[in-house]
């Protein structure tokens, strides 16, 4: 069920009576807004469903276990466990056929034959998001920031369908507190929730969609046959069309979730005025970088490991929030050039003692910086394939004799 | 989480406050060290918080009004759904609902809008197919513009100076391909792509109310005047159902003879109005899908086309993705290996869309039947080419 | 891709239309909006009375849907 659609309006009147009628008692509340979600993932495959619950009962156990146990090592070893488990899964559904590929690649580049096969996996919608959510549960459980709760809590603050397939990525301190007692019904911030749903849609709908039927699919398809001044206006189409997409499908979430009675994390604060790409990433996917930032940043030794490990720290954090987005090399490459500008600016700002580089103006700014053409490098599509082998090319050179 | 301290700052994001919603914080968040001053979020007048019940009514009342508003496009959409009880449930409301919204006037400012945008008449629903009417597979009269006769010796030659036209039309599965052609075509000196790949999502030839691909074809084969015309059409037609059947004509089930008989008079419709205009067809057939039964419902649209392109020898060529894209056991696969035995990702997770790669090799063979039809290379033993 | 950016000035550009550019100045403009413009819409709306607020909204979907395109658009964060 995608939210720009009649099916979801429909289910969406249905639940929103039935939440607040059931939601003063919390244990009818509970079970009904599950169900409610479940039927919402269902919705494109019901086998994910019992993937969504798996999840929830694999790292509810071990939350608790972490939480219980006394020894270190043992807390340590369960941590692991249940990482393993989290990461597993997620490699399973979205790297297997990548890693295969790349390693049957790899390997017959020196000669080498294995046996391994391909799967044609299914990737079931939102694993990313659900998995990086229930990893920060069970890492807030090992940090002791935050004491597991019952499974039911659990399973809600994971399934809530709002924010199920596409964000934001909500913490359990924000979430699972308001799950626990009953939202008060007699003060909904609604013009909030129907300005974000309102603005969330056009920008969806009608902004992201004319951009990208109009100039962005046709350049990036075929760059060689347009003219420089349409692939410079098709590169700012495509950043554009990203942002009214994603912010405008998580800005629908965020209303919803309002209506229900919930507050979600804001997830973008106008990234295009951003003035450094440290600066982009407070406000593009706020959600994904405080988690890449306190779940793989800190725990790689942040910037406490002096300049260099610091550097490397950024590095690795970016390259995996780059693998994160899509099992491909454009985006470890893509993140590989983010980290490499965190890292460049932060030598800068070390050096010249400033807080971001030195801006002529804001537009220009988006220009120079461009914190977000990397964002559009995956749609590029260039990268092992042109250096490995050029097929039938997209080279300009034959119109232009320069090639 | 706000509180929780932070050895040092870090500097991918140095204020995890403002991430959260100033409503739902519970204490003021410290100001975040910022370049520019941000005036404190609650200035000047204050939201009024309503009740839940206000929520649920102004949703109704909102959605109630928005659907008299679009009537015409919802009944436009309900019109389009695949046939069954879903489409007769939604017609029998979008009907009426249309009908008090016009003799409410509710529908003219989206009227306004569309004409404002240039979309006037984006809800009408338009079934006539106006193909070539009595036997479309042989054509009374000679295609007058078309060439006399397929002789493999006077091929009709093109140059970078006159480049033979091209235009890619289709369903979705057109998409991927039609760009690999446009691609490849921009490296043949002789050969322009003309218009852009019309490939649109979820249409074909069974539902003329969806998109009007007959019109389209008509329009523009006459504006862009290609020599050669690239199609793929068929990946939704697998279905019962056909909108803008001729009067007193009885369709069966999907693949019965009334069904191949009708889906044949569109393709070859379609064949007959392109060649008219002086073009020749290259038919991309519709490939095998991680779906069994898709399979079997595509082989048999796929003998329909194939057989209305045969019917057009040297006006027509019919392109067998089928057997190009099986797997070494002779099913779907979603890799194949390429020369060189590296695993080339060729279709989609969705199983049944290609890849870029797929793509390139379709392009392959569009390309090699191009140059089976003209002449594309003789200028280059020219000396003044 | 990149090539292109620098070998091809001068020809013509269809696809640069002025839809394009008012819905990328739109986009990028948006984002330079003061926020207490959205604060002050909002606040406007949640004072008007409840046939008030469901004819904007019903105006706000009328708008989306006259403008956008038939059917549902993709998400391209699906596969994520």
């Amino acid at each position: 069920m995608l939210f720009p659609t009649a099916t979801f309006g429909l289910f969406f009147l249905v639940v929103l009576p039935l939440s607040w009628l059931t939601m003063p008692w919390p244990h009818r509340w509970r079970p009904f807004i599950i169900a409610a979600s479940y039927v919402f993932y269902s919705w494109w495959d019901w086998r994910f469903v019992l993937l969504l619950a798996g999840c929830t009962i694999w790292n509810q156990v071990l939350a608790v276990r972490i939480w219980q146990a006394r020894v270190p090592s043992q807390r340590k070893g369960l941590l692991v466990l249940a990482l393993a488990g989290d990461i597993g899964v997620l490699g399973y559904f979205k790297y297997y056929d990548f890693f295969v590929s790349s390693t049957d690649n790899m390997a017959s580049l020196v000669g080498l034959d294995l046996p391994l096969s391909l799967k044609s996996i299914v990737l079931p919608v939102g694993i990313s998001f659900f998995t990086f959510m229930a990893i920060s549960y069970v890492v807030d459980a090992y940090r002791g920031d935050f004491q597991p709760t019952t499974l039911e809590k659990f399973a809600v603050y994971l399934s809530f369908f709002p924010h199920l397939v596409a964000g934001p990525i909500v913490r359990p301190a924000e979430l699972i507190p308001q799950i626990a007692t009953p939202r008060n019904p007699r003060r909904v911030d609604t013009s909030r929730a129907f300005y974000l749903i309102a603005t969330g849609l056009f920008k969806k709908v009608v902004i992201a969609n004319y951009l990208a039927s109009s100039i962005v699919d046709e350049v990036f398809a075929a760059p060689g046959q347009h003219s420089s001044l349409e692939i410079l206006i098709a590169v700012y189409a495509y950043a554009v069309q990203i942002y009214a997409d994603f912010s405008g499908y998580t800005d629908i979430a965020i209303g919803i979730a309002l209506l229900l009675g919930f507050s979600f994390p804001q997830n973008f604060d106008s990234p295009y005025a951003a003035v450094s790409v440290q600066d982009f990433w407070r406000r593009w996917h706020m959600t994904l970088s405080r988690w890449l930032r306190d779940y793989v940043y800190i725990p790689l030794g942040g910037n406490r490991g002096g300049t260099i490990l610091t550097y490397r720290n950024l590095l690795l954090t970016m390259l995996i929030g780059g693998l994160w987005h899509g099992a491909a090399w454009t985006f470890v490459v893509w993140g590989g050039l983010h980290g490499a500008a965190l890292v460049g600016e932060r030598w800068w700002r070390d050096r010249r003692g400033v807080a971001a580089l030195p801006h002529p103006g804001r537009v220009a700014a988006l220009a120079r910086a461009d914190p977000d053409l990397p964002l559009r490098l995956p749609r590029l599509d260039l990268l092992p394939r042109r250096l490995v082998r050029r097929g039938v090319g997209d080279d300009r050179g034959a119109l232009h004799g320069v090639g | 989480m706000a509180d929780r301290p932070l050895p040092q700052l870090p500097p991918l994001l140095d204020d995890a406050t403002r991430t959260l919603e100033r409503a739902a914080a519970p204490t003021p968040p410290p100001e975040p060290r910022r370049r520019r001053a941000r005036p404190p979020r609650d200035e000047g007048t204050p939201r009024r918080q309503w009740s839940a019940g206000h929520a649920l009514v102004v949703s109704v009342l909102a959605l109630a009004l928005g659907l008299l508003l679009n009537a015409p496009g919802i009944h436009k959409s309900a019109f389009n759904k695949p046939a069954g009880w879903e489409r007769d449930v939604a017609l029998a409301f979008t009907g009426p609902l249309a009908g008090i919204s016009d003799a409410l006037l509710l529908d003219r400012p989206r009227e306004g809008i569309q004409a404002l945008v240039g979309r006037s008449g984006a809800d009408e629903i338009h079934t006539d197919l106006g193909i070539p009417s009595p036997s479309p597979a042989s054509p009374t009269r000679p295609a007058p513009a078309a060439r006399p006769k397929p002789e493999p010796t006077r091929k009709l030659a093109f140059s970078p100076q006159k480049k033979l036209r091209i235009w890619i039309a289709g369903d979705s599965l057109v998409i991927t391909p039609g760009y690999a052609i446009v691609r490849a075509a921009g490296a043949s000196p002789a050969i322009e792509a003309v218009g852009s790949v019309d490939g649109r999502v979820a249409t074909g030839l069974t539902r003329p109310d969806v998109f009007n691909w007959f019109d389209e074809i008509r329009r523009q084969v006459k504006k862009l005047r290609p020599r050669a015309v690239v199609l793929a059409f068929g990946g939704n037609d697998d279905k019962a159902y056909m909108t803008g059947v001729p009067k007193g004509t009885e369709l069966g089930d999907f693949g019965s003879w009334s069904w191949r008989k009708e889906y044949g008079r569109r393709v070859g419709g379609l064949m007959d109005t392109i060649n008219r205009a002086g073009a020749f067809v290259i038919w991309i057939g519709l490939p095998q899908t991680r779906s069994a039964d898709q399979t079997r419902r595509f082989d048999v649209v796929n003998a329909v086309a194939q057989r209305q392109a045969r019917k057009r020898a040297g006006r027509a060529a019919y392109i067998d993705t089928y057997t190009m894209f099986a797997g070494d056991d002779g099913g779907y696969a979603q890799y194949l290996a390429d020369g060189s035995g590296r695993l080339e990702k060729v279709r989609s997770d969705d199983g049944v869309h290609f890849e870029r790669i797929g793509g390139d090799m379709i392009a392959r063979l569009v390309l090699k039947e191009l140059n089976k039809e003209f002449d594309l290379t003789s200028w280059r033993k020219k000396p003044n080419a | 891709m990149i090539e292109g950016l620098f070998t091809g000035w001068g020809e013509p550009a269809p696809l640069v239309t002025s839809g394009v550019l008012a819905a990328i100045l739109v986009g990028v403009g948006s984002q330079y909006l003061p926020a207490r413009i959205p604060r002050l819409v909002m606040a406007r709306f949640s004072r008007l009375p409840v046939l008030g607020q469901a004819t904007v909204l019903a105006f706000s979907l009328m708008l989306t849907s006259a403008l956008g395109p038939e059917g549902v658009a993709p998400f391209i964060y699906f596969q994520f």
